[in-house]
This record gives C-alpha cells, structure tokens and sequence, in this order.
C-alpha cells in the first residue's frame, strides 16, 4: 500500500465543515442569480446591448431568440425515427511500446424506431504507424508538422466521429427524421493552442471537420438531420458569465477596470453560481429545455475563423422523470439552432433517447460500448503487436519501465 | 427457447474431447436431451444438457419495463437489444462416426471450432440410438446430468416410434424404452434413487 491513509484522513475530517460553509453562501449567490435570470429575461435589448459593449475575460453567451430564463416542453416524439451516433476511443501513441504506432476505434449506433424496429451497433479500428501517418502538417516542412499524439489524436478522433456520423446520416432512411448524436462537442477546442501551425489547422478543420459539417448541412436541407453534440453534466459558465454582466455596476462593463470591493470581491460575484447547470437545475423541470444560447466568439478563435454557420449553439435539458436526474448540455450548429421546428424536434427525440436508457440518449451509450477499449484488449493490442514485430525478426524493444511494471518483484 | 429444427445452424464456439459450446441464432437454442451433430470433415454426435441467452459483452441486462407482454414486441420497441445478447448451448460428446460405423464413445480429437452444428432429425436419433453406451456418457455429464438423460431418453423413444412407423401402441418406442431402463439399472445398480428419478421422468 502506497496511499497514506491515515495522514490522508486527517485531510479529509477538515473538508466537512468546510463543504457546509460553502453551501450556505453558494445558496445565497444562486438565490441572487435566479432573481438576475428573471428580471433580465424581461429585458432582453438592454442585455443584447449590454453583453455587445462588454470588455470581459470570459465569453458569454446569450439567448438567440427565448428569454433567458424559459423553460420549455418538448413535443410528443414521432414513434417512426432512427438515432444515431458515433464515438471513439483510441491508444495513443506510447513510447513504451515496442513499435510507434496509434490505434483508433470508431463506434457506431444505428437504431430504427416505429415500423421496420432495426439497429447496427458496429465498430471500426484503424492501425496508423510510420513516419508519414505519425506526423500532421507541411510535409515538405519538417518544422512545420505536428506528432500525432494527446490532443492532436484526441481532435483526428473528433473528426472521424463526425465525418462517420455524415456518412451514417447520408444512408440512412430520407423519409425518417434522424437524431445524430456525438458525445461532446463539434468544436475543436485542443486547437486553439498557439503552437499548431496553420496547415495541422487546415488539415482537422478545412479538410476534415468542417466539410464533415457541411454534409451534414446539406443533408438536413433535404430532410430532418438533427446533428447534436451531447454533453453529459457539463461544467460551463456561460449564462452565468452573462448575469455576471448584467448585473455589474459599471455603465459599460470593462473587467479591466473592475470596481472591485474592499475585501477583493467583484461585485459580479453576488451572482457568481459556478456552473450554468447549478442555475438551472433551478430554472428546468424534468424534460424542459432552456432557450438556446449563442457565444459571440472571440475574434480571430478558431470558432470565428473556421465554423462559419457551423458555430456551435446550445440549449440545457433537464433529463426526464425514470432516470437519473442532471442538466446536460445540448450542443448543435448554429443553422440548426435558428429553425425553432428542428429544436423542438430534436429536444423530443433526445428526450426519448434519455427515456430508453435512465437519463442518457441509448444510441450514444451504445456507440460509446463499441468504441471503448478495455484494459484487457489494450494488453492484447500490446502482446500482439510484440508478436508481430517478433514475427518480423526485429527485437522487441519494450522499455526497462514497462517491463518492470508488468513484473513486480520485492 | 423454441424446438430447434434440423434446419437451424449453430456454430461450435469453445470444445474439448468431451463436450462443446455452440453458438445458435438469437433465443433458438436447441432442446435439452437433443442429439446434435457437428459435420465437419468427421462427424461427432452430442446430447445438450444446458442452453442460456445473455448479454455478448458481459453488461447485465436491464429490464426496461416498458409494458410488452411478449418478448417480440419487447424486442420491436428495442431493436438494439437483439445485438447486445447471445444464445448459446452447452453439450457432451457422446459418439462419433467412423466410416459407416457409429461409435458411441468419444472421438479422438475435439470437435473443430467454428464448425457447424445441427439438431439430428427423428431418423438420425433413431439410428443413433440403437446401440446405447452412450448412456454412461450422458450420466456423467457435469450439470443436468439426470434430467438430460430422462429428456434425451423421451426424444429418442419419440423417434424410434416415427421411425418404426408411428403405430397406436408405440410398439418400437416402448421396446426402446424397455432397453434403456435395463442399461440404466445397469449403470446406476449402485444408486437407485438416481435410477427411479431418471425412470420417472421416462414413463411414457
């Protein structure tokens, strides 16, 4: 046993009280917040205004076209519809491997509801190694080009989930409306780092997720394509962050120059819940949604110079009575997001989704079950690919770590 | 679980010389005592003495409630379901075959995997059964050993009556019948409260 409990317990006798004090002042921030949330719901120009002007450190987001503080109930969901999603998981590139290499696997689910009941549930591994399929970037410029690992690969992974959903959604049934689910989000936020170079950039976004998109667009023009990005328990602040605007004493809000209190508290923070899912739990009844916000992203963000109409919009949805009870985050572009028919739409198929599976859309936790790689099959991936560098007379090279690990001794 | 008919494929999953696990289409598993034959290049017969359906990825299922009451439609309103459960059943060798000869012991090697697996027809059973020292093989089964015998016993007298022509008395099924209660008392001479339990569930 390496974990000291004892001395870890000692820890955690003072978290208690500390918790409970918490609690009550957090009680009175939401309060302050509920109170915000209504009566600028009934002021939507001068928020508009408000947010338009505001010099912040943080991006809020606002209503596109409910009041902020709506709740709102689904539609009945048609019987007749097919969800859908994708998921992946990878192994990402491992020095203690005998061989450099990535494994990518892309889970799917296909389920037909109402006449003609049908389901895949599939998935797809792809083996990448050598220097060429390793690397992303200028391929004449060696300083220009990325490793393929850590987010980099969580991103190409990103992009085949989406890319896969357009295909999916592009054969499936055009008289059915679709609910095509991602886990996540469609933004690529690993990219915003100022170390990838612009062709890694072009490379995800231009030639990967934002044609991805765009199919997915194009198919929705012709039919119900409802592309959604799920976000279990989300830890966003956005709306919150709009309040905090609201309410700040300064004529044109300048974070810069913050009023601040004496004892160092921003006035802003009497409203300062710590998640847009703490309000509203408060504000949503089982099965209600909020009003759709919208971020007005910051200038030169990889939202503003690659999404386009893609940028993402999102509404909150109190998952139904039968399950488990969170706010989850429901993201989708914004053309999406500006045809209130589609959100409603969706809202009543994702809230099925959450009925058939105890408060979390069935297809997506079924693509999640066949893109997941357990422990045993990473080992298996490991042993076998020993084999197969055996096999081709090069010596094992396995890490005096690894090895050490796998046999323990005293 | 339906009575499999000899039309149905199962595929051996998992064997060793005594026995093997076959793989059957979704909640068809073939019937306890049923005589099965997996023909792939030799042919060994084998008796199921256990079915089961269940999850393929070890998840347990769920009862979703959602007011069906029969499986079909439980599985229209959840399509997904049929792709997440397996239907499998369990047998033990007991013969094979040897040019024209049926040999009720084992074989000399395990059944091959993957080959396919099919429930032998009334005549099959009749034939096979003529000889019965497979009995031993049958009792010493490791789960359901007793209650397979019996089943097994029933299905083969049913098929020596189809293939003695069927008459009203069950000439040929009870002449059977009569055969296997004297090779019972013979093997389980020893335990005869084993024997009057597998001889009740026999009366016909």
């Amino acid at each position: 046993m390496t974990l000291d409990f004892q001395q870890l317990a000692a820890q955690l006798d003072d978290l208690g009280p500390e918790l409970r004090s918490q609690g009550e002042k957090a009680g009175q921030v939401l309060a302050r917040a509920l109170e915000a949330a209504h009566a600028w719901a009934r002021r939507p120009d001068d928020l508009r205004r408000r947010l338009a002007e505001a010099q912040t450190s943080w991006r809020p987001a606002e209503p596109l076209s409910e009041p902020l503080d709506a709740s709102i109930d689904a539609p009945s969901a048609p019987a007749d519809y097919v969800a859908l999603a994708t998921d992946g998981s990878h192994i990402d590139v491992e020095r203690h491997n005998p061989l450099p290499c990535y494994l990518l696997n892309l889970g799917w689910a296909r389920i037909r509801y109402g006449r003609s009941p049908d389901a895949e549930l599939s998935s797809q591994p792809e083996l990448a190694y050598g220097d060429q399929r390793l690397v992303l970037g200028d391929p004449a410029d060696a300083s220009r080009q990325a490793p393929v690992r850590g987010d980099l690969l969580a991103a190409l992974r990103a992009v085949g989930e989406v890319k896969l959903l357009a295909d999916l959604a592009a054969a499936s049934d055009p008289e059915l409306p679709v609910l095509a689910l991602v886990d996540g989000t469609f933004l690529l936020w690993g990219l915003a780092r100022e170390e990838i170079t612009a062709p890694v950039k072009r490379y995800l976004l231009d030639d990967g997720m934002i044609p991805a998109l765009d199919r997915l667009r194009a198919l929705a023009q012709e039919r119900a394509v409802l592309p959604v990005g799920y976000v279990s328990r989300p830890d966003r602040g956005e709306v919150v962050h709009s309040l905090r605007v609201a309410v700040c004493p300064m004529p044109r809000v300048d974070c810069r120059a913050c009023p601040r209190r004496e004892n160092g508290s921003r006035p802003c923070d009497d409203v300062g819940v710590a998640s847009d899912r703490q309000l509203f739990a408060h504000l949503l009844a089982p099965g209600q949604r909020s009003a759709v916000f919208v971020r007005q992203p910051t200038p030169g963000s990889i939202e503003a110079q690659y999404y386009g109409e893609h940028r993402p919009a999102a509404f909150y949805l109190r998952t139904p009575p039968g399950g488990a009870d969170e706010i989850a985050c429901v993201e989708m572009p914004l053309w999406l997001a500006q045809d209130g028919g589609r959100v409603a739409a969706l809202h009543a198929l994702l809230l099925d989704q959450c009925r058939r599976n105890m408060g979390y859309p069935l297809a997506l936790m079924e693509a999640h079950e066949q893109a997941v790689i357990t422990g045993p099959e990473r080992e298996s991936f490991r042993r076998l690919l020993e084999a197969e560098v055996a096999a081709e007379g090069l010596a094992v090279s396995t890490s005096a770590k690894a090895l050490s690990k796998r046999g323990r001794w005293l | 679980m339906n009575e499999a008919s000899s039309d149905i494929i199962g595929q051996v999953v998992q064997a060793d010389i005594a026995g093997f696990t076959a793989g059957w289409p979704l909640l068809q598993s073939p019937p306890l005592g049923g005589l099965l034959k997996v023909a792939d290049g030799g042919t060994i017969f084998a008796v199921v003495h256990d079915a089961r359906t269940e999850s393929i990825d070890g998840r347990p299922p769920v009862a979703r409630l959602s007011g069906e009451t029969d499986l079909e439609s439980y599985l229209e309103k959840h399509p997904h379901i049929r792709h997440l459960l397996q239907t499998t059943c369990e047998a033990v060798v007991v013969g094979h075959q040897d040019g024209a000869q049926a040999r009720h012991y084992l074989p000399s090697a395990p059944a091959p995997l993957f080959a396919p697996v099919r429930l032998c027809s009334a005549e099959e059973t009749a034939r096979f059964s003529q000889e019965l020292d497979f009995l031993k093989l049958l009792l010493a089964a490791p789960t359901h050993a007793d209650e397979m015998t019996a089943a097994c016993l029933r299905r083969a007298a049913a098929a020596h009556a189809t293939a003695g022509g069927g008459s009203a008395s069950g000439g040929d099924s009870r002449a059977f019948l009569v055969r296997a209660g004297k090779e019972l008392a013979r093997l389980l001479g020893a335990e005869p409260q084993r024997l009057t339990s597998i001889l009740r569930r026999v009366r016909p």
